[in-house]
């Protein structure tokens, strides 16, 4: 087990290209970030220029269900910058957060450490300035980023969908250039059946060493943080409602449970230390939920 | 009577059910004690009572006579025990200080289901018994199946009903210390959760399967309807053509406290499907057995189940049961053509429940008391 980031990202912004609009004010920024030609506009509102061809552009997340698709496959797909992330971004990113998707967008780049900007529809600024305002009053103490897998990013699209879906499957991986003798285990980049891939490397480490687990759900994508007393849960909720339980597991004695989570009070059910992993269920699990575990 | 004998039938040695050495690894983790005589099999292992009334429903209409499915139940009831009062006969598995949970079967519902007017009956007899009505909850997994079935219609005031999940991956209704863990094919979800109520509430099961053919396990009565029924994530059994179904079945049915406190089974076989189930897809699949099979082992009644499905669909002409031909399987439109198999079907998960200790499969000890109303 190594420690990869830090789970304190400056806070996403937002990005306006389109002529000022009421509702402003919802979004909760201060300053909102706005294509060169169209600072002028924004009279009495704080504006700061930003070249939107200097952002490295990526896809709003959220989850395709394929109820109508023949597949082989019948779970849901997450689309997850999760691994663009932590491949790595050349500066700031820009997310074009589709119908709705302006919250989740900032709660992933929230959990990935990412600074990026958000550009979402006026009826999404609410939701994108409430999650600003809940990011903002989570625990500020940063705790590393946990992985027991160390993956060879060899930089192309078949690593990228390995990572992908080792980050789907709550596979706890970190970005190495060489094997890291620290790890459980080092795997290399395979094209094919990247789903096949990440089964693969589960088997290889066994579920017995995962750091972490989930059950109940197939659109809910962790990260764990932690330090020699503590570890912090994040739990993205990819789809657009809420998800009705999840079980979670954490490897180590953490019964201390408090819960944070976006737009409700919800609290851990049955915590139970069962063999070496700390177990607990969230009743509810809304778009972004961080859970803070102590011994 | 003599029952035809449907074991082996079409049965290759090259394509036979999985041997004891493939079966996948399964780890129970449950807390409870098994009771110091389980309700399955019971005590009356390998005996079945099957009551016969041709007037208990109206193919033309599917209306089902009220006193006459509570004059087959009382019937059933005193044949099962040999009591002389339908009450005592209830009460020599139910007292009144029991909560009892009545598992229904709504996978097909409202086309196909156990019958309102059956499970009304069964919970009048239950407070006639002394049971509160405010104990007795009708219980299913999916709540838009039960609400289909609109069961508060025909239930005394007072009965519950009640859903594990209003969306179907809601986990909140099952308990997370009682589960069978097992990796089928590489879910990232290994674990079957039992459902909360039957491990934190009942005292009692009582299960109301029907008469059903199954794609995946060949066909569907007490074993699957009390196992499948009372866990979550199991469908993942049967994802691809040879399927789970032949040993996770079973297995279920034998996890505590589950297998100790379903205390009787009563399979609703006024109306059976023998084709496309668990679902009714098309009318023409239905059939009218008019029966209802009384008796506390599951095992011995689903094997009588098989025969009345199989000799339908050999009646109909259709290809067998036990047919594990690849050249049937996902071939054409399963919920169409009865000459297809959506899986390689294993009606052998039976046997491998009773080899489990969950009742009598060997058709030569079954004893069936026939009762015609």
């Amino acid at each position: 087990m190594t420690v990869l980031v830090l789970l304190a990202a400056a806070l996403p912004g937002l990005f306006v290209e389109g002529d000022p609009a009421p509702g402003i004010r919802d979004a909760g920024v201060e300053c909102i970030q706005a294509p060169p030609a169209k600072t002028a506009a924004w009279s009495g509102q704080c504006v700061n220029a930003v070249d939107p061809a200097s952002l490295q552009k990526l896809p709003a997340p959220g989850v395709r269900y394929r109820m109508n698709e023949a597949r082989a496959s019948s779970a849901p797909w997450v689309d997850s910058n999760g691994a663009r992330y932590l491949r790595g971004i050349q500066g700031k990113a820009l997310i074009a957060a589709g119908d709705g998707r302006a919250a989740l967008a900032a709660a992933e780049a929230h959990a990935f450490g990412a600074d990026v900007l958000v550009t979402a529809a006026p009826k999404d600024w609410k939701a994108f300035g409430d999650m600003r305002r809940f990011l903002a009053a989570l625990p500020a103490a940063p705790l590393p980023a946990l992985a027991n897998i160390g993956f060879e990013d060899d930089g192309t699209p078949a690593a990228l969908e390995n990572m992908n879906l080792l980050l789907r499957r709550n596979l706890l991986f970190r970005v190495v250039s060489t094997p890291d003798k620290e790890l459980s285990l080092n795997v290399k980049p395979k094209g094919g059946d990247p789903s096949a891939f990440a089964y693969e490397v589960r088997q290889k480490l066994t579920d017995a060493k995962r750091l972490l687990r989930l059950y109940g759900s197939e659109v809910v994508v962790a990260r764990l943080f932690g330090d020699a007393s503590h570890r912090r849960v994040a739990l993205l909720n990819y789809s657009n409602r809420v998800v009705e339980g999840v079980r979670i597991r954490v490897l180590g004695a953490w019964p201390k449970v408090s819960v944070h989570a976006f737009g409700e009070t919800v609290e851990a059910a049955d915590i139970v230390l069962e063999g070496d992993a700390t177990e607990f269920t969230l009743p509810r699990v809304t778009a972004y939920v961080v859970v803070e575990m102590a011994r | 009577m003599t029952l035809p004998s449907v074991a082996g039938a079409a049965l290759g040695a090259a394509n036979a059910a999985p041997k004891t050495d493939d079966l996948p690894k399964y780890r129970v983790h449950s807390s409870y004690a098994p009771s110091a005589q389980p309700g399955m099999p019971g005590p009356f292992p390998g005996r079945v009572v099957d009551v016969h009334a041709a007037g208990s429903i109206d193919p033309a209409t599917d209306k089902v006579d009220p006193a006459i499915v509570a004059e087959m139940m009382k019937q059933g009831m005193l044949a099962l025990t040999g009591e002389k009062d339908y009450r005592a006969a209830w009460r020599r598995f139910i007292e009144p200080n029991d909560v009892v949970g009545i598992k229904l079967n709504c996978s097909g519902a409202p086309k196909i289901c156990s019958h309102p007017v059956v499970v009304a009956e069964l919970a009048r007899q239950l407070i006639a018994t002394g049971v509160p009505a405010k104990n007795i909850t009708c219980y299913e997994r999916f709540q838009d199946q039960v609400v289909s079935a609109k069961y508060p219609q025909y239930l005394p005031e007072g009965v519950n009903v009640w859903a594990a999940s209003a969306l179907r991956d809601a986990i909140n209704g099952y308990d997370p210390r009682t589960y069978v863990e097992v990796d089928f094919f590489g879910e990232d979800d290994t674990r079957s959760n039992m459902v909360r109520l039957v491990s934190e509430r009942f005292t009692k099961i009582i299960n109301v399967p029907n008469m059903k053919d199954h794609g995946a396990s060949g066909v569907t009565g007490c074993l699957k309807n009390i196992a499948y029924g009372s866990f979550h994530n199991v469908a993942r059994s049967h994802r691809f053509e040879k399927t789970n179904t032949y040993s996770f079945i079973g297995t279920l049915a034998s996890v505590e406290p589950l297998r100790s406190r379903t205390v009787l089974q009563v399979m609703d076989g006024l109306k059976g499907v023998w084709h496309g189930g668990p679902f009714l897809h098309q009318d023409r699949f239905r059939f009218y057995p008019a029966r209802m099979m009384f008796g506390t082992d599951p095992v011995a009644i689903d094997r009588l189940l098989t025969d009345i499905i199989e000799d339908k669909r050999k009646a109909e002409g259709v290809i067998s049961v036990f047919n594990r031909s690849m050249d049937y399987v996902k071939k054409g439109d399963f919920r169409k053509d009865p000459n297809t198999n959506n899986f390689i079907r294993e009606p052998g998960h039976i046997e491998f429940a009773g080899s489990l200790g969950l009742g009598v499969f060997d058709i030569a000890k079954i004893t069936r008391k026939e009762i015609r109303l």
